[in-house]
């Protein structure tokens, strides 16, 4: 079967980028394809663990996040330098992921037959 | 004149030179107060608390931002002329 990236860069709860990669995670996954997530750019606002989405109508997607394991995606990777410029650190992320910087990026991604972008 | 920032700075960088007008930050507006800015170029700078919270940036508090809720963003529309979407 082929391996699949899905690549978030928009920030969550202004525009439903978020839920569609969600979905589209899910689906992927639980016909047991090999699915790779990716954050990158505004994407990574996404994983921190101190949203609460109630306040915009939406459901929060970090627990969702938080099911990853059940759907054995162990794959996550986040952009280092887009972290840097948000001003955030792995502390206030909701789960387990590997920080890869711009060089790793492509390289890691090279590794998917496909790719989406959110 | 008042200014409602929507979207990402990352996406739309808010003005950059002095504007002497209010700023309303809301929806993905809110990120701005992650970021070092040059605050002064606003008279007074609003941000829509709901907005902040569901993005789990409340620790960003910063004294010259001030967190309103709907009814004041309300007032606010009320009370300026022209209100310029950014």
């Amino acid at each position: 079967m082929k391996s699949l990236a899905i690549i978030n860069s928009s920030a969550p709860y202004g525009q439903c980028n978020y839920r569609e990669s969600l979905d589209m995670l899910l689906a992927n996954a639980s016909y047991d394809r090999p699915v790779g997530l990716f954050f990158e750019g505004d994407g990574v606002f996404q994983l921190l663990k101190s949203t609460d989405a109630a306040l915009t109508g939406n459901k929060d997607v970090t627990k969702t996040y938080g099911l990853l394991e059940l759907y054995d995606i162990e794959e996550v990777f986040v952009s280092k330098q887009s972290l840097l410029k948000r001003h955030i650190t792995r502390e206030q992320l909701t789960i387990e992921v590997n920080i890869i910087d711009d060089a790793q990026w492509f390289t890691t991604l090279n590794n998917y037959n496909q790719a989406l972008s959110f | 004149m008042l200014i409602i920032a929507t979207k990402s700075p990352f996406l739309k960088p808010l003005p950059s030179a002095s504007t002497g007008a209010d700023l309303l930050l809301t929806q993905d507006g809110v990120i701005a107060i992650t970021q070092v800015n040059d605050w002064s170029l606003f008279n007074n700078v609003y941000a829509l608390s709901s907005d902040v919270a569901a993005r789990g940036l409340n620790a960003h508090n910063n004294e010259r931002i001030q967190m309103i809720d709907i009814t004041e963003f309300v007032k606010l529309t009320a009370n300026h002329q022209p209100i310029v979407n950014w």
